[in-house]
């Protein structure tokens, strides 16, 4: 039934609740440090483990005897499959490291092919080069028919034309 | 107006009857492709939209949960809002262990880790990539920074253990177990232990749960989301026993990171050797670990360390609504800032 004095009692459940919740927290902490209380509960999970354990053996011994392969029997399989796993997943780390490595070379060869390029471009310019200060070293000596001053020049242009062009072509 | 019954008990009654006949929502609907298995451990990854980046992030969660935490819902999801953001995200989900798991120990992990990360690069063409981990998740890849820098370009953790002193109450509550007689190195360590461990952590929020179910009730979509949280939290896996063993007497009772005392395959691992940018982000109402044991980070790497705190908890950080207000912006804004 509602009454005018309910909901205090609700809130009064939950300043009840928040004061119950501090209160067990603050407890807690001071348990935690208590060694008593740490010692036992070590204790607690080394007999839970040790009590495991003889549990695990009882059923073993009980599998075998009755010549059903045990949990052990399995165990031993799973670990040999996970080892071939394991080796398998090796030779896959062996492989992805010579790839890396295939694919090293591979830019290592494509890189020593553009430097080769680079320098076989550069040896024939040289080579342009050369041919061309060879060109004005031959060129003849000024003679009675030679051209005259003015156009001596243009003689000069016609052989620094590039290869294979004429002059005026 | 209250009815006579809406006390707290009342209330939590209501929570747990609802939680014991729901059926859960499903998890990890994001499209995606699996690249790379090995075993129990698959990657998987999510193609990005828009201008894609070309750094991936390789996402490492806990071993001991589900990986779909960080896929949880639409519009919950940390790897949709990478994806939708143009990074390449690649998710390790570490799957279950089998009983022939059992031996595995941190090494065995880490080279797990280390495939998978490389297995990442080579699918997204990239030389390096980012590493996010989270909780436990982070504590492997930060391992894995120290171990094997070519292949990380920057770190992210979230709500990593790496100062184990100042775990708190789950640091306390493994001070003095001999790990020896408590995590048989060849067997798994189930859910049946580890569940209760984790609930012991936070007593009080096993009650208060039902008190946020039976909130929720009222709203679909609301009790939705709480219960794929719920899913989450109930679907544990179990963990190697050689790893939990290790993680516990090498972290949580030598402190070995902070201490260069943990050596794996024979390397002590260095924190100082973390060269890359890294984000430490931690939450300041985290009880499995609190910012004292997680915000040392950015100071012990070699590289520019970064710490924020966010005023959240542990779980709430990724799904809850301050992961796609602040967190994932986070995120997103460091990977834009440190790789290309």
């Amino acid at each position: 039934m509602a009454t005018a004095t309910q909901p205090d009692i609700g809130k009064l459940g939950d300043e009840l609740y928040k004061h119950w919740e501090k209160a067990m927290g603050s407890w807690w902490d001071q348990v935690l440090e208590s060694p008593q209380f740490l010692g036992a509960m070590g204790k607690n999970l080394e007999h839970a483990a040790k009590a495991r354990g003889q549990y695990e053996r009882s059923v073993d011994d009980t599998m075998e005897r009755m010549h059903l392969p045990t949990r052990s029997d399995v165990v031993r399989v799973a670990k040999i499959a996970a080892m071939l796993e394991e080796r398998l997943l090796q030779q896959e780390d062996l492989v992805l490291g010579l790839k890396d490595q295939v694919v090293a070379m591979q830019k290592e060869a494509v890189q020593a092919r553009i430097e080769a390029a680079e320098a076989r471009i550069e040896l024939r310019e040289t080579l342009a080069a050369l041919r061309q200060e060879l060109g004005r070293l031959h060129v003849p000596a000024p003679t009675a028919s030679a051209p005259t001053a003015a156009t001596a020049p243009s003689a000069t242009a016609a052989e620094r034309a590039p290869r294979g062009k004429k002059a005026g072509a | 107006m209250t009815a006579p019954h809406d006390v707290p008990a009342a209330r939590i009654q209501r929570g747990m009857a609802i939680l014991a006949t729901t059926p859960r929502p499903p998890a990890g609907l994001t499209p995606h492709e699996v690249i790379h298995r090995q075993g129990r451990l698959c990657v998987r990854y999510y193609p990005p939209s828009g201008v894609r980046r070309q750094t991936p992030i390789v996402l490492v969660p806990s071993l001991i949960n589900k990986a779909y935490i960080l896929d949880l819902e639409p519009g919950r999801s940390l790897v949709a809002a990478l994806a939708e953001r143009g990074h390449p995200t690649y998710l390790v989900d570490w799957g279950t262990p089998e009983p022939e798991n059992g031996g595995e120990d941190v090494a065995a992990t880490l080279r797990m880790l280390q495939r998978s990360v490389d297995r990442a690069c080579r699918h997204a063409r990239a030389p390096r990539a980012v590493l996010f981990g989270y909780c436990m998740g982070g504590t492997l890849a930060t391992m894995f920074a120290a171990r094997f820098p070519a292949r990380v370009a920057a770190l992210v953790t979230l709500a990593t253990p790496v100062h184990f002193a100042h775990g708190g109450r789950f640091a306390a509550f493994v001070r003095d177990v001999d790990t020896r007689a408590a995590f048989p190195l060849e067997e798994l360590v189930g859910p049946d232990v580890m569940k209760p461990a984790f609930q012991m952590l936070d007593p009080v929020g096993n009650v208060s749960k039902y008190l946020a179910i039976e909130a929720a009730s009222h709203d679909a979509r609301q009790l939705a989301r709480v219960l794929v949280r719920e899913r989450w939290l109930e679907e544990n896996v179990p963990l190697p026993g050689a790893f939990a063993a290790e993680f516990v007497r090498e972290g949580y009772q030598k402190d070995g990171l902070v201490n260069r005392t943990w050596v794996i395959d024979g390397e002590v691992v260095d924190l100082a050797k973390i060269g890359v940018p890294t984000l430490v982000v931690t939450c300041d109402r985290d009880f499995i670990t609190p910012t004292a044991a997680a915000a040392p980070l950015a100071a012990l790497v070699g590289g520019a360390g970064r710490h924020v705190a966010l005023d959240t908890g542990h779980i709430g950080v990724v799904v809850g609504g301050e992961g796609p207000k602040r967190f994932y912006p986070l995120v997103d804004g460091f990977c834009r800032e440190v790789a290309p």
